[in-house]
């Protein structure tokens, strides 16, 4: 009795769980609904269509610019006769002026067909196939689809008795040459980076893969900004589920404003509040580029020289490009040498917290000593001593990158001299805790992609030291492995550990190229062959000699 | 009714099952008090043993590749006493994952925080091995493959460093003892360690489909891996420690300790230490999965997440209460574990198999080959 009882309790617990799930989900269904009711509602009321006279059509076209100051109407007449009224619109600035007088004015005016042939209906047709010469050219009759193209940095063009306008290419702004990325900076291997220009940027990526299959999407998101934001990936090896991920978390975005790279990653990442990124970023076509060879599907925004990859698996933020421009060996060595520092600038100064108050039998004797002797004198208990320099290197660290260069070069006097020198001759804090923090530091820089989510992990190690010891690291780590296990990325498992990973020929070594036949397993599908079998120049010679012989 | 929706591959189950024996590699000590320097001997013949034990579990597997061993109970003895079975299952599960917890108490206790109450650090660990169950079998079962291999690394590198040590005539002379005695500790090496493999009867389910094959070839492998690294671990510590075995709790530390290269390598024992915490929270973590999948099952409900946190402070709660102290904890691992064990373990999965194949259940072979051929 007591268990039908429980059970019967218990499966109506469940149900109503159950139920309130579904509530949950049926809300936000009529939600979205009446949201976008009302969206729609919205976009038609703004469908203005234009009218054949042009004068209303240019103040229709003035009053949704706001009669801004930069907005330029240019008045002309054209024909055999020159009787033909039309003006040009464009905002100034943001169009290349050789064009719009060169090629597009210019045109007009010399036009020499007769006024009869121009008055017919198909009026923009005429000037469109046999007076401009402007590359490309579209035929918008909303006053809507008229100021985008203006705000785009295209001219419009109205003529005297034409519902119709056209859209012409003349885009031609002030924009940052292609210059060498400050933040991923190589010895070895290309230095140009992205700039805040699209376009530049999809071509810096179309000449690092001249393949057909190179696919570039364009979606406009942002209500306020009218972003332009790329979805590049190759047909073929690209997974079509993550694609198709990409495109429909993109495209549900109802948002104001997209200024960086970081909105959208905050908006489609998979796990908003782990400390780990789940979408990696780049300021390198070449390294874009290889993650798009890989598989992957790279996000351009317009106005940012940062572009997304995804999906991002943990092991790419021990990846350099670098590492695959020098020879394997040395490679391979840098990439272990990186993980061992996420190691130690995670955990090290939690080790020495619980090593030095809970486990000191654990330290070699004379090692033990020299710490109690310059722990003598010392006001703060150790894991106080350990948080202050933390925190002090953090403060170093953030004023080290907002300061401008010339400033800069105080603080680490700052850092290095009164932080380190005076602090420990002062007695306020001991001479090993201060090497501990520097090592901390020093190697934090090695793993730079992963700085979030190292700090975060290092102050709750930290506090677990303090509170049981090395036990409570152990658990830290436990934690985070758990962790780490239940992250996704794109439907793609986040750390899958190294086990018998089917790429492991780029997981804790980088083998010689040669040896990676396959695109990485699960994030590439279809053609996931990257090279055929290879055998080294060695090898083949002495075939070769031995098949001579015979 | 599937529970837990994550699929785990045919590796990752083997490796699962390896590391699941190598974890109670490390906590030899209650067999070494029975038959002391001898005990390599029973755990040959516990081995021996074991095997026809895993070929039954493994011919579950391939009978009810999408049925729990709750599911089947059910299936053959009917919905009420498979239930009443399903629920002593239930007990056992939850018992197994508190002595665990409290080896783990014990263990904290003497080797590493001697002051602090074990409540605290149970307590601690049970919360981070509920977050892992709430995730479901993927996640328990992802490190698997990876503590395999670093705790064979460990093992290995433990007999070089201890290469001086070694004393192979330690583990002489052989079958001195009472006949009764080696009985008593093939008894105990088969049930508590090796039988305790029952449980991943409970998880086949999130398996991917195998083939027969497939099957035999996990499960006999994943055990022999285990087999392994528990013979090393046993083998060293009566060649470095000799018949003062059984006086130590921890006999694995203890000979750690002894590993003296020169001032450069000492006190090693803090690798043990690690190793086992590590892989002791992995074994809890798979024991509180099962029993939580258990209990999901015996009431009919999915929603085990919720049900993870009641049964991880259960556990907490109840394992203190479980033994007044470490001497009566191991003698009972040596006296009435092995019968208790001996039941869920053998008996009863014997019997329903039996049942099972003289009802020629399961009834739908055809999906069953579906699913193998998909």
């Amino acid at each position: 009795m007591l268990f039908r009882f429980i059970s019967r309790k218990l499966r109506y617990f469940s149900r109503t769980l159950r139920y309130k799930k579904d509530d949950t989900s049926d809300c936000l269904e009529k939600d979205e609904m009446t949201y976008s009711s009302t969206e729609d509602t919205s976009n038609e009321k703004k469908e203005e269509k234009l009218v054949k006279n042009l004068e209303d059509n240019v103040k229709k076209m003035q009053a949704a610019l706001a009669e801004s100051n930069d907005t330029k109407v240019r008045y002309f007449r054209y024909g055999q006769k020159k009787t033909l009224k039309g003006a040009l619109i464009y905002i100034d600035g943001m169009v290349n002026t050789t064009i719009v007088y060169d090629a597009i004015l210019g045109s007009l005016k010399d036009c020499k067909i007769s006024e009869e042939e121009l008055k017919k209906e198909n009026l923009m047709d005429i000037i469109d196939k046999e007076v401009l010469c402007a590359i490309e050219v579209k035929h918008e009759n909303t006053v809507n689809k008229l100021i985008e193209g203006c705000l785009n940095g295209d001219t419009v063009l109205l003529t005297e008795g034409c519902a119709c306008g056209l859209v012409l290419d003349s885009k031609g702004y002030d924009k940052r040459g292609v210059f060498e990325p400050k933040s991923e900076t190589v010895v070895r291997g290309p230095r140009e980076g992205y700039t805040e220009d699209l376009r530049t940027n999809t071509t810096l990526i179309r000449r690092k893969i001249r393949n057909g299959n190179l696919k570039i999407e364009h979606t406009i998101i942002g209500r306020k900004t009218r972003t332009n934001v790329s979805i590049i990936y190759l047909e073929g090896v690209a997974n079509p589920k993550v694609v198709n991920t990409v495109r429909q978390r993109i495209d549900k975005l109802d948002v104001e404003s997209i200024l960086e790279t970081g909105y959208i990653e905050e908006y489609i990442e998979d796990a908003p509040f782990s400390p780990f990124a789940t979408i990696s970023y780049s300021e390198k076509p070449d390294v874009t580029a290889a993650k798009i060879l890989e598989g992957r599907v790279a996000i351009v925004v317009d106005g940012t020289p940062f572009v997304l990859t995804v999906p991002m698996l943990l092991i790419e933020s021990f990846q350099t490009a670098e590492d695959y421009y020098v020879r394997p060996l040395y490679a391979s060595l840098v990439r272990i040498l990186r993980y061992i520092a996420y190691a130690i600038t995670v955990f090290a100064p939690a080790i020495f917290v619980a090593l030095t108050s809970f486990h000191s039998e654990l330290i070699p004797t004379t090692l033990l000593f020299s710490i109690a002797q310059s722990r003598e004198g010392t006001p703060f208990p150790l894991f106080l001593e350990a948080l202050l320099l933390v925190f002090a290197f953090e403060l170093l660290r953030e004023a080290g990158v907002r300061l401008p260069k010339p400033v800069g070069q105080a603080i680490s006097i700052v850092g290095a001299i009164i932080m380190g020198e005076a602090a420990v001759s002062a007695g306020i804090v001991g001479a090993p805790m201060v090497i501990v923090i520097a090592v901390t530091a020093v190697a934090g820089f090695i793993v730079p992609n992963q700085n979030d989510s190292l700090s975060i992990i290092r102050l709750v190690a930290l506090m677990l030291a303090a509170i049981i010891g090395l036990y409570g690291i152990l658990l830290c780590f436990l934690g985070l492995l758990i962790h780490l296990a239940s992250l996704t990325s794109f439907g793609q498992p986040y750390f899958d550990s190294f086990g018998y990973a089917q790429d492991a020929q780029d997981t804790v070594v980088r083998m010689p190229l040669w040896t990676m036949e396959k695109r990485p397993d699960g994030i590439a599908v279809g053609d996931t062959t990257r090279i055929k079998k290879f055998v080294p120049p060695l090898e083949t010679d002495m075939a070769n000699k031995d098949g001579g012989d015979n | 009714m599937i529970i837990d929706k994550s699929q785990i591959s045919g590796t990752r189950f083997m490796f699962a099952i390896a590391f699941y024996l190598q974890s109670s590699a490390l906590l030899t000590s209650f067999i070494a008090g029975v038959s002391e320097q001898e005990s390599w001997i029973p755990v040959l013949f516990g081995i021996l043993l074991s095997l026809p034990i895993i070929y039954m579990f493994r011919t579950f597997m391939v009978k009810f590749p999408d049925k729990n061993f709750l599911q089947v109970l059910e299936m053959t003895y009917g919905k009420v006493i498979g239930k009443i079975i399903g629920a002593t299952y239930v007990w056992f599960f939850i018992n197994v994952t508190s002595l665990n917890l409290l080896d783990l108490g014990d263990f904290t206790k003497l080797a590493i925080l001697r002051q602090t109450p074990p409540i605290l650090v149970t307590l601690l660990f049970i919360l981070i091995s509920v977050w892992a169950v709430r995730h479901g079998f993927n996640v328990v079962a992802r490190y698997s493959s990876i503590f395999t291999i670093i705790e064979f690394s460990i093992v290995i590198l433990s007999l070089i460093l201890l290469a001086n040590q070694i004393d192979l005539n330690n583990l002489l002379p052989a079958f001195q003892m009472p006949f009764y005695k080696y009985v008593q500790s093939t008894h105990i090496i088969t049930t508590i360690p090796l039988g305790e493999l029952v449980v991943f009867l409970m998880v086949t389910p999130c398996v991917k489909t195998i083939s027969k094959q497939q099957a035999t070839k996990y499960w006999f492998l994943g055990a022999l891996m285990g087999f392994i690294v528990l013979l090393l671990v046993l083998i060293r510590d009566i060649a470095v420690l000799g018949n003062n075995l059984h006086l130590f709790t921890l006999p694995g530390m203890v000979s750690l300790r002894l590993v003296n290269l020169g001032e450069a390598l000492s006190r090693i024992e803090i690798i043990f230490a690690v190793g086992l915490t590590l892989l002791l929270f992995f074994k809890i973590t798979i024991l509180l999965y099962v029993s939580t999948i258990a209990v999901a099952q015996l009431f009919g409900t999915t929603q085990y997440k919720n049900l993870a946190l009641i049964i991880g402070i259960f556990v907490v709660f109840y394992s203190p209460t479980l033994y007044q102290n470490s001497v009566e904890h191991s003698n009972s691992a040596r006296t009435i574990e092995p019968f208790v064990n001996g039941l869920f373990e053998v008996i009863l999965p014997l019997l329903t198999l039996i049942i099972a194949s003289i009802l020629k259940l399961p009834k739908n072979k055809k999906n069953m080959l579906q699913k193998q051929e998909a």
